[in-house]
């Protein structure tokens, strides 16, 4: 296989002649790019996910404008509708017969879009194939695991498994699969800033967790008065145990303490830091990635992965003022990094983009909204063909064939899709795409010319 | 797990009518079987049996060897076996006479029934106890009252209370099969034996033949008490080593002791002037949990509060008030041994969880405002609280649908139905369902009128008929999750992991689900019980199982923090305790009521098996040592161990220096003091290179230490350890 159906701007387009076999334990053996095949120059790619931990109430992010369907909205929302006058139109030609507008938050956001920078996806979920409101109520076999609960549909947005219990994600699976573009077995290839998660996890790629503040290492680690302590220390990493719990603690610890050597040179090199990041847990994750990426010479890494995530989402007591000042600070975060991105020039070659545990019900219980299924997604970056609104935006009437109880809603496009067509901008040939998507086939054909959703610029 | 019971019997047909059948029981097993070879030891240790294979037969009498070890036959003794000869009629029908084989000692029962059916009911007809070993002939009479058709079958009984020991090994032990509960204290016959055997007693099992007691050293002391509490003192375990006290004897005696609640201190610093906030709540945790002699009642609070989460991210009720942060764990250390539905119900009507959970104000539906119930509560009540996701066995294994499938406990509809239930609370102290009163310290009040009166259908089929009142529906509902048939070993597997093991074996959960539906005592979710039967359990306290590669947990790092108060007397301090509560959850990946989400601070079933390539692999506390907090938790243990407990840089002063008087007379005999800390810390298990490591630390590889700074690298070295990190 060349290199050339495999990596770079046409990927998606190219079709190999062979299917690529094998099982997503050896992934990391299988796929690998060869070293000399990768380009020469800067081809750094990356992929940061913002995950929005607690499940969005995203039907009040991508909210109907247009006089009817504002009714329909309206009408199931009740106390939880925002005033159709205060919502930022945007361009939704691509959505048939429909207008739709951002949340008023959004107002930064609203600009990108303008400028084609931000792609919107809408109804998007975890899905084991294309599901109607018959599946749904006779099927459950057919169903995602653990519906509407928080941990098993977190953990299904990181797998894109979500009729299994799988112990990776699919962008471990991606990293597993660009291993030689990044040397082996790098560290940096991904990061989280957000703590260990599985959809950095694979067979052979593991997240290496920083905080906003960068790694840590122990204290007084290279000081002549601790030099005692780091012999000891050392020593104690080097014995072997047969327990498997205390083996990978001492694994993590040494890694940790190796890894932290390295990270820390690296990210000294990066020039003083002149974008302008607002204050806030999210902004300063991103600034942080910003920082990691500035560095991605030093770390020998053109494929990375970053994961961050801001929390408080779960909105049942009290929605619209919470959510509001939520989309603020995402607003502003990702706004903010943007600009940091296009301060260095990067932004053509970082996509970033939204995921959170599940859309909310339409319906009231008061002040706030229930666990729902499908939601609205946000992707930004200069490769990103934006300003349109892809998948399919649902009816939102009581009722509607796709409301299986109080407007929770269907999904109409998978995980699988969205994320397939981020892999494929990534690097991942189209045969290759059902080594991280298993699923993939159930709802996208690979040999059909187009892209999965399209929202990626080839 | 096959239905060995079903065996025990021979149905035969009455010879007027009738026909042979197969009947299905309940199953039994031995459970007191520390070589876990599936045959009782009681039984192996009479009959000197302990070499064999369960499936083989020894003695070729047709009867397996652990089908032998469940009737209490003798498995090198070809006569010794339980088994129908024949039957003949007698007396022109009136007589029916069995011939069957028998063994001594063991009571066998003749039934008899009208059909066949599985729902069939046996009605026991004769009991014959048996005074010998070998063919046994009995006669039974067949009077007027009985049908013309009617089946007849001869049986035992294996374990008829259901309490893991088998009839026979009652009767050697002299304890009858009938109760449960016959040795006359207060623990479960079962559990009664594995308490006498690992405290170090020996079990006399008939004439002359002793089990000998385990070898209760004091390191083994160390290890129960560095489980059960926020880890032990050196008095401690001289103590419970000394007293020669069995486990549950401590046991006894601590879940006697009256709380150390939090609102003791929490009300005296108010009194005193301080000033109001959450630090109040960390604070009286601090005391209470490094002070507190109820230190068990302190490890089962802090275990419950990662089951009944309620955190201050979320909730601010939780993080402003520590009335409601801490009434709320009061609440947990008050109901820490008592009944889970109980404390279940005390925890709906808590205020911090009705607002961290949002069940606070949550009204019936509301046709014209088009609103419904908020689902939240009563989610996270089945998913995390009581019954989990999925069907599960007495042993935690998933059941599965006939497709083999795992069957889902509940579907959205019950959580539709369940949220109805949970209408209509308020704080208390108001009027009404309106009206506002800020009473942290009072439960919620639940007022009919905003109260869904409809009828809600529940899972496994419960049912909450229409008109009740609003308080009655709290209670059935709550009745009808602790019912559940995986409330036991869900929550029961919860513990294990908190206090003993990641990865508990099946029949480890078996033996604590079964304690969880009935405490020998008829009552079910009796938490005390399950908190015994977890830490006097084989796998707790043997020897053995310990050897297991994906045994043991990772300590939590917030207990180990508090360790270091404990160990060196920080806990006779009157000074005031700091807690410098972000850089704790920075570090450590904890805080008591504190954590990211109602998930906690990891999930049970975290697995990080791609790193080992080892698949079936749980740890939850690993979810949280990240590369960051790696390093940052073994930082903040060295600058306490130098510094004190508590320290904060805004007012070093403050820090609680620790009492290193008993060790600092140790430090020029290094193996003495390493002998102490291995014992206190690392209940006697530091390999000889990790000893060498901390020795040639202390010697400094350049220039001699100050006694001090010696003794401090040998704390850091031992709390850092694999030994001390991995409870095991």
């Amino acid at each position: 296989m060349k290199r050339r159906e495999f990596i770079g701007e046409a990927s998606c387009g190219a079709i190999a002649g062979s299917a690529a076999l094998g099982s997503l334990l050896n992934l990391n053996l299988i796929g690998k790019l060869a070293a000399d095949e990768v380009p020469e120059g800067d081809d750094y790619r990356a992929l940061v996910c913002v995950f929005l931990a607690g499940g969005n109430d995203s039907f009040n992010m991508l909210v109907p404008q247009g006089v009817s369907e504002y009714e329909e909205y309206s009408g199931i929302r009740q106390n939880l509708a925002i005033p159709r006058d205060r919502l930022l139109p945007i361009d939704s030609s691509t959505v048939a017969g429909k207008e739709l507008g951002l949340h008023p938050r959004l107002g930064r956001i609203k600009q990108f879009y303008d400028d084609d920078q931000v792609a919107l996806v809408a109804n998007v979920g975890t899905l084991q194939q294309p599901t109607t409101q018959q599946d749904y109520e006779l099927k459950a076999n057919l169903l995602p695991d653990g519906l509407f609960s928080h941990s098993d549909q977190q953990r299904q947005w990181h797998t894109s498994l979500p009729d299994r219990t799988s112990t990776s994600g699919w962008l471990g699976r991606l990293s597993d699969l660009v291993t030689d573009l990044n040397g082996p077995q790098n560290f940096a290839s991904a990061i989280s800033v957000s703590g260990i998660n599985l959809v950095q996890s694979a067979a052979g790629t593991f997240p290496y967790v920083i905080g906003p503040g960068g790694s840590r290492g122990l204290r007084e680690w290279n000081e002549e008065r601790w030099v005692h302590g780091r012999i000891a220390v050392t020593n104690q990493l080097d014995l072997e145990y047969e327990n498997l719990l205390q083996k990978l603690f001492i694994r993590r610890k040494k890694n940790a303490i190796e890894l932290n050597e390295v990270f820390r040179d690296a990210l000294e090199t990066v020039p003083v830091d002149d974008s302008q990041f607002g204050s806030g847990t999210l902004s300063d994750q991103l600034k942080m990635v910003h920082k990691v990426i500035q560095a991605r010479g030093e770390l020998g890494v053109r494929r990375q992965t970053f994961f961050v995530s801001l929390g408080g989402w779960d909105l049942h007591s009290s929605l619209l003022s919470p959510h509001e000042g939520l989309l603020d600070q995402l607003d502003a975060a990702l706004s903010d990094f943007d600009a940091a991105l296009r301060g260095s020039g990067l932004a053509d070659q970082v996509t970033t983009f939204t995921a959170s545990d599940f859309g909310r019900s339409l319906t009231s219980n008061g002040q706030g909204s229930d666990h729902g299924w499908g939601g609205n997604q946000m992707v930004m970056g200069g490769a990103v063909d934006g300003g349109k609104i892809y998948g399919e935006y649902p009816d939102l009437y009581v009722d509607n064939p796709l409301d299986v109880g109080r407007g929770r809603l269907i999904p109409t496009t998978s995980v699988d899709e969205y994320f397939a067509e981020m892999a494929c901008w990534f690097g991942v040939s189209k045969q290759q795409l059902p080594l991280v998507f298993p699923n993939l086939n159930r709802f996208y054909d690979i040999a059909n010319p187009g892209p999965p959703l399209g929202f990626m610029r080839v | 797990m096959r239905s060995t019971r079903a065996r025990f019997w021979r149905v035969i047909r009455s010879g007027v009518l009738g026909a042979m059948g197969a009947v299905s029981f309940q199953p039994a097993v031995a459970l007191f079987d520390l070589n876990e070879n599936g045959m009782g030891d009681f039984w192996e240790l009479y009959y000197g049996a302990s070499g064999l294979e369960a499936d083989e037969d020894e003695d070729g009498d047709g009867s397996s060897n652990v089908y032998e070890s469940l009737i209490g036959s003798d498995p090198f003794d070809p006569e010794s076996y339980f088994g129908l000869n024949g039957y003949r009629f007698e007396n022109n029908n009136t007589q029916l006479v069995f011939n069957f084989q028998a063994i001594e000692g063991v009571r066998y029962y003749i039934e008899s029934a009208s059909s066949l059916h599985p729902e069939a009911t046996w009605r026991r007809d004769q009991t014959i106890l048996s005074n010998g070993t070998g063919a046994l002939e009995v006669e039974f009479f067949i009077n007027s009252g009985f049908e013309k058709s009617r089946y007849f079958r001869v049986g035992q009984e294996t374990d008829e209370d259901q309490d893991g020991l088998t009839a026979w090994e009652e009767g050697l032990l002299g304890f009858s099969d009938r109760d449960p509960n016959s040795n006359g204290g207060n623990l479960s016959d079962l559990s009664w034996a594995f308490d006498r055997h690992f405290s170090g007693y020996e079990i006399e099992i008939g004439e002359e033949i002793v089990l000998p007691g385990a070898t209760r050293s004091i390191e083994e002391a160390s290890r129960f008490l560095n489980q059960a509490t926020f880890g032990p003192t050196y008095e401690m375990i001289d103590e419970l080593h000394d007293s020669g006290q069995s486990y549950a004897h401590w046991i006894d005696e601590q879940m006697a002791i009256a709380p150390t609640t939090l609102e003791q201190s929490i009300a005296a610093e108010l009194s005193e002037g301080a000033e109001f906030g959450h630090k109040l709540f960390h604070r009286g945790w601090w005391r209470s949990a490094v002070q507190g002699q109820d230190q068990l009642r302190q490890r089962m609070a802090f275990a419950l509060s990662q089951i009944l989460v309620i955190s201050g991210q979320g909730a601010d009720l939780v993080r402003g008030s520590p009335e409601a942060s801490g009434g709320y764990y009061d609440l947990l250390l008050e109901n820490a041994f008592g009944n889970y539905t109980d404390l279940l119900e005390k925890v709906t009507y808590n205020v911090g969880m009705g607002f961290y959970l949002g069940h606070h104000r949550n009204q019936k539906e509301n046709p014209e405002l088009g609103t419904f119930p908020d689902e939240n509560y009563a989610r996270e009540l089945m998913q995390l609280f009581s019954i989990g996701l999925w069907e599960l066995n007495e042993d935690g294994t998933k059941k599965l649908d006939y497709q083999g499938f795992p069957i889902p406990t509940y579907t959205n509809f019950h959580v539709t139905e369940l949220a109805k239930v949970m209408t209509g609370f308020n704080w208390g102290g108001t009027g009404s369902f309106i009206g506002y009163a800020s009473r942290p310290d009072l439960p919620m009040t639940i007022w009919d009128d905003y109260h869904d009166k409809g009828e809600k259908f529940l899972v496994n089929g419960g049912y909450i008929p229409p008109r009740q009142s609003a308080r009655n529906d709290v209670r059935l509902a709550l009745e009808n999750l602790v019912n559940h048939p995986s409330a036991g070993p869900f929550i029961g597997r919860l513990l294990i992991q908190r206090f003993v093991t990641s990865n508990p074996s099946p029949g480890y959960i078996r033996r604590v689900s079964r304690v969880f539906a009935n405490n020998d005592r008829g009552e079910r979710g009796d938490l005390g019980a399950v908190l015994r039967a977890i830490l006097l359990d084989p796998e707790a306290r043997g020897l053995g199982q310990r050897e297991g590669v994906s045994y043991g947990k990772v300590r939590e790092p917030y207990v180990t923090y508090v360790h270091l108060s404990r160990a060196f007397d920080a806990e006779n301090t009157t000074e005031d305790f700091q807690v410098s509560t972000i850089e704790h959850l920075d570090s450590l990946g904890q805080l008591p009521l504190m954590s990211p989400s109602v998930f906690n601070f990891y999930l049970p079933d975290y697995k990080p098996s791609l790193e080992l390539g080892f698949e079936d692999l749980f740890a939850p506390e690993f979810q949280i040592i990240t590369p960051t907090t790696v390093v940052s938790w073994p930082n903040l243990l060295r600058r306490d161990i130098e510094f004190g407990s508590g320290y904060v840089h805004a007012n070093p002063a403050s820090a609680r220096i620790h009492d290193y008087s008993d060790e600092l007379t140790l430090v020029d005999e290094p193996d003495r003091l390493i002998d102490r800390l291995d014992l206190m810390f690392t209940y006697g298990t530091l390999r000889p290179e990790m000893r060498k490591i901390i020795k040639d630390a202390m010697n400094g590889q350049r220039g001699a230490l100050s006694d001090e700074r010696k003794l401090w690298i040998a704390i850091y070295l031992v709390m850092t350890s694999p030994e001390y990190t991995i409870l095991r």
